[in-house]
Parts: structure tokens; C-alpha cells; sequence
């Protein structure tokens, strides 16, 4: 403090004459004439921003906010809904798919059966024109056999009728060949 | 003649220039010591003041404007911000709500918005005015610096009483912890702390939170001004009578350079210390809230 | 004789007060390179706590910060 009286002494005795607190702090003398401008204009902007500036601004932020947090959640719902109808029509395509799946596995089930149908039933009356036909061949070969049977009956007797002359009577004839021919015959078979 | 020698009268006369004179008269012998006379720092104050003013009124009527207009036809593009200048001062405005929030609590921080508002943006833009060469910040002379710092400390002794009521604030200033201790700790520790606590509270707060602010402008403004001294005195034939000479133009531009680099610096201190105002009277504010809470 | 021990007092005091302001920044300067690079780290390691660490960060700096500034106005005191 001594030295400071000393310094400012030197300094501003010739101005002031040593002011006291004032010259003592020098820069940082807490002046009056700053301090109670200072109140009036902190109070004066804190009456407007309170009353006037602040209501609207902050009413504006949280309408804003407030909005923008509807439409999010509006979005959100959006989405929501879309992503449920999705699911359903996805639902639906596999059930879609699914029932053509089944019509074309039963159709070709439906033919795969009519076609085996048709071939067994081809295969029966094939096998059965064959039979018919075997049949028809074997009575006509009986048939022929016995025709070639009397024929070689007659042609004998007539041959035999010329070698023996006239000593046996056609009924003897016919006789004696028939059980030549059947013995013939059974060896034959 | 050599420049150096003229360097002290330049800086005596902006430290002079500095000093609270009477707005009419900047040859003053002394700093003014009288409470009612106009004063340099306040008709800057008023410039600045009406700044602040003329940019919420602008503001707050479009956005009253847009309101009106959102609610009649319903259309949420409406509340979009109407233009740069609505938009910087919204952000503004919710900076501090947030700041509020954050510090003070969801329940009481938005009852401060506005006194922090006001804080933030009255010492904000008058820091910048302040920077204007030739202006003047509130904070800029010591007075007004701690006058702002007294509307804290009173906002912020008021809230303590007012929540806690007297004794209980007082009480809270000692830790729950030593206040539990046995009887003979209790008053000795427990009295100890209660000073040093009262001491911190009622009157370091306050002188740290008006010095912060008066000497980070104080300082700016010195450097800035030693700088500009430089430039104006070494350049040839600005100030000195020193004519061409490759060390007087290398100093002067090295001054340029640095002056220009510290003018950005001190914007940014200008908005640092608006802001660290701000944020530590919502700190007070919040441990006097809170104070029986620990 | 008189004014040469005026003016060695005056510079005596010149000393005290750059020494004073000098030496009450050290500690508030370490202590505040300390606060801020902590924050840093914190902030790195947990950026979604940048908002409430630079909160914290400033309150820390101010309350380091007090004792550098009780310095600044011993200065003008001396």
C-alpha cells in the first residue's frame, strides 16, 4: 500500500490530488457511474425479453417441436400400416401360390391316372384282339384238320380199295384209318 | 526519432481511453468517480441495449406473424424458422433453454430462461459492440462488470433463502457428511468449513464471476491496442517520422498480422465469457435449488 | 534524492505487481491444461458426453480459473 501511494504519488498527484479508493484500485474502482446504468439496462431487457420476447420464441420452438414431433409419429404410423399391408398381400401371394401349385399337382395327377387308365385298358383289348384271333386260328386249323383228316381218309381208302380190291367194306376202311390216324395223331401231339 | 520511445504515451493514453470518462469529454484528467454523469460505457451500453432490443422485436413479431398464420391455415410449414436472422436468434434462445435444463433440472430450469437470456444476450452483444474499435462492452469497466455479477449473487442468495429458507441454506453450506459427525468434530470441522464455505460462496463467487468478465475484456482490449500502437508507429509516416526502413515495415506488418489474428481471437473470448457468465450463474442458481439435496 | 527514491519505489511496485500476477497464474494455468485435456480425453472416449463433460469443463475452469483472477486484481491493489 505504502509503495502504491508512492507510485500513484508520482504519477497522478498533479491531476487528482489522490482520489482515495479510486486511485488507489486504479482499473478495477467498481465505478458508480457504470454500476447503476448497468441495473437499469439489465432490468429494462429483462422486462421485454420476460414479457414480450421470450413467450413467442419459446411458444414458437415447442409448437414447432410439437409439430414436427406429430408428423413423425404420423410417418411412423404410415409406415407401420404399410409394412402390416405388406405382410397381408405377402400372406396372400403364398396362399395364392400355394392353392395354383395344388390345382396343377392334382390336374397332372388327374392325366398322370387317365393315361395309365388308357394304356392298361389298350394293353386289355389288345390282348384281348389277340386272343380272339388265336382262337379263330385255332378252330380254323381244327377245322382244317379235320377236313384234311376226311380227305386223307377217302384218298386212302380209294388207294388202298384199288391194292386189296374190293374185299373190305368202306365203313371197315374208314375204321381201320381212323385209328391209324389217331394213333398218328397222339404221337403227333 | 525512435518509435519505442514513443510507445509508453501510447499506451497511458489507451489505458486512459479505457477508463470510464464522460461521454463528451475524452481528455478527462481522471476517471469519473460521480454516479450520475453519462458516461463512454454507457452511451455504448444504450447502442448496445438497443441492438439487443431491435432484434427480439424483430424476431418476436414475425414470429408472432407466422404463428397467427400457422393456426389459420394449419400448416405446419408455417413454424419453419422466417429467415437467417429468426433462425440464429431461435437457436439462440433454445442454446439457453438447454442450457438451462441441463444445468438447473427439467423442473425448474425453464423458469430461468429468461434471466439467463437476458444475461447471455445483453453481456453476448455488447462484448461484440465492445469490439467495434472505439466502443465500449458493459463489462469493459469494472463497474459494470460487477454489477452484472451483483444481479447474479442477489438472484442466486435470494433462490437459496427463498428454497431452503435462511437457516437451512446456511446449514447446507457444511457437507451432510460432517454434519452427522459426533458433536466436538461437528462444531470444529463443521465450523471451519462453514467459514471457508461462506467465504467462497457470498463473496468469491461474485468477485471471480465480475473480474473473469472485466479482465478478459480489459486484456483484449489492451492487446488489441498495444497492436494497433505498434502498426500506427512503426509503419513509416502513419505516426513516427521514421520513414522507409525494412525493420519499421517488417515490425509494423508483423503487428498487422497478430492484430488481425487477436481481433478473431477476442471475438471468440467475447462469446466465451458471455457464455461462461451465463453457465456458472445457472450452476449458482442450480446448487442453491438443490442446496438441502447435499 | 527525493525523486530517485520515488522512482525506485515506483519501480519496485512495477515488479511486485508483474511478479504477483505472474506467479498467481501458474498453478491456475497447469491446473487448467490439466481440466482441459481430461475433458479431451473423456470427450474421446464418450463423444455422446461431449454436452454434459464441457459443461462440467467450464464450471471446473471457472472455479480453477478464481484463483488466477484473485491474483489479477492483487495487481491492481499493490
Amino acid at each position: 500500500m505504502l509503495f502504491a501511494e508512492y507510485a500513484f504519488a508520482s504519477e497522478t498527484a498533479a491531476e487528482h490530488g489522490g482520489e482515495g479508493l479510486a486511485s488507489t484500485l486504479g482499473s478495477v474502482y467498481p465505478n458508480l457511474a457504470a454500476i447503476w446504468p448497468t441495473w437499469v439496462a439489465f432490468i429494462v431487457l429483462f422486462v421485454l425479453l420476460y414479457k414480450f420476447a421470450f413467450p413467442s420464441i419459446i411458444s414458437m420452438l415447442d409448437k414447432r417441436s410439437e409439430a414436427i414431433k406429430e408428423s413423425l409419429t404420423k410417418a411412423e404410423e404410415t409406415k407401420v400400416e404399410a409394412e402390416r399391408l405388406l405382410e397381408e398381400y405377402k400372406v396372400q401371394m403364398a396362399e395364392a401360390r400355394a392353392e395354383a401349385g395344388k390345382v396343377i399337382a392334382q390336374s397332372r395327377k388327374v392325366s398322370e391316372t387317365m393315361q395309365a387308365e388308357m394304356k392298361v385298358k389298350a394293353e386289355e383289348q389288345a390282348a384281348a384282339i389277340i386272343a380272339k384271333a388265336k382262337q379263330a386260328l385255332e378252330s380254323e386249323k381244327k377245322a382244317a384238320m379235320v377236313e384234311l383228316q376226311g380227305a386223307i381218309a377217302e384218298i386212302a381208302v380209294g388207294a388202298a380199295g384199288k391194292v386189296i380190291g374190293e374185299k373190305l367194306t368202306v365203313e371197315d376202311h374208314a375204321k381201320l384209318i381212323d385209328s391209324y390216324i389217331t394213333e398218328m395223331g397222339s404221337l403227333n401231339d | 526519432m525512435n518509435p519505442l520511445d514513443l510507445l509508453p504515451g501510447k499506451i497511458e493514453e489507451l489505458v486512459h481511453e479505457l477508463s470510464v470518462l464522460p461521454y463528451n469529454d475524452m481528455h478527462a484528467t481522471g476517471p469519473v468517480t460521480e454516479p450520475f454523469v453519462l458516461t463512454n460505457y454507457v452511451v455504448w451500453g444504450i447502442v448496445s441495449l438497443v441492438v439487443v432490443i431491435a432484434l427480439f422485436v424483430a424476431v418476436a413479431n414475425r414470429e408472432k406473424k407466422q404463428m397467427r398464420l400457422a393456426l389459420e391455415t394449419g400448416e405446419a410449414t408455417a413454424l419453419a424458422p422466417a429467415g437467417r436472422l429468426a433462425g440464429v436468434m431461435e437457436a439462440g434462445v433454445e442454446f439457453i433453454r438447454d442450457m438451462a435444463t441441463d444445468v438447473i433440472g427439467e423442473k425448474d430450469g425453464p423458469k430461468y430462461v429468461p434471466l439467463l437470456g437476458t444475461f447471455f444476450f445483453m453481456i453476448v452483444l455488447s462484448n461484440f459492440i465492445g469490439l467495434i474499435p472505439g466502443g465500449k462492452a458493459w463489462g469493459g469497466a469494472f463497474g459494470g462488470a460487477v454489477a452484472l455479477a451483483g444481479i447474479s449473487w442477489i438472484v442466486f442468495v435470494f433462490v437459496g433463502f427463498a428454497k431452503n429458507g435462511a437457516f437451512g441454506y446456511l446449514r447446507s453450506l457444511v457437507p451432510s457428511g460432517v454434519r452427522e459427525m459426533a458433536l466436538p468434530a461437528r462444531i470444529g470441522l463443521g465450523g471451519f468449513i462453514f467459514l471457508l464455505e461462506f467465504v467462497s460462496t457470498f463473496l468469491v463467487r461474485p468477485l471471480t464471476l465480475s473480474v473473469r468478465l472485466f479482465a478478459n475484456l480489459y486484456a483484449g482490449h489492451v492487446i488489441l491496442g498495444v497492436f494497433a500502437a505498434f502498426v500506427s508507429l512503426f509503419f513509416p509516416f502513419v505516426e513516427s517520422q521514421l520513414g522507409w526502413s525494412a525493420g519499421g515495415v517488417g515490425v509494423g506488418a508483423v503487428s498487422l498480422v497478430f492484430l488481425v489474428l487477436m481481433y478473431a481471437f477476442e471475438l471468440f473470448v467475447a462469446f466465451i465469457q458471455a457464455y461462461v457468465f451465463t453457465i456458472l450463474t445457472a450452476v449458482y442458481i442450480q446448487s442453491s435449488v438443490h442446496a438441502s439435496e447435499h | 534524492m527525493e525523486g530517485s527514491i520515488v522512482e525506485a519505489l515506483a519501480g519496485l511496485s512495477s515488479i511486485g505487481k508483474g511478479l504477483a500476477y505472474g506467479l498467481a497464474a501458474i498453478g491456475p494455468g497447469i491446473g487448467i491444461g490439466i481440466v482441459g485435456g481430461k475433458a479431451l480425453e473423456a470427450m474421446a472416449r464418450q463423444p455422446e458426453m461431449a454436452g454434459q463433460i464441457q459443461t462440467t469443463m467450464f464450471i471446473a475452469i471457472a472455479f480453477t480459473e478464481a484463483l488466477a483472477l484473485l491474483g489479477f486484481v492483487l495487481t491492481f491493489l499493490i
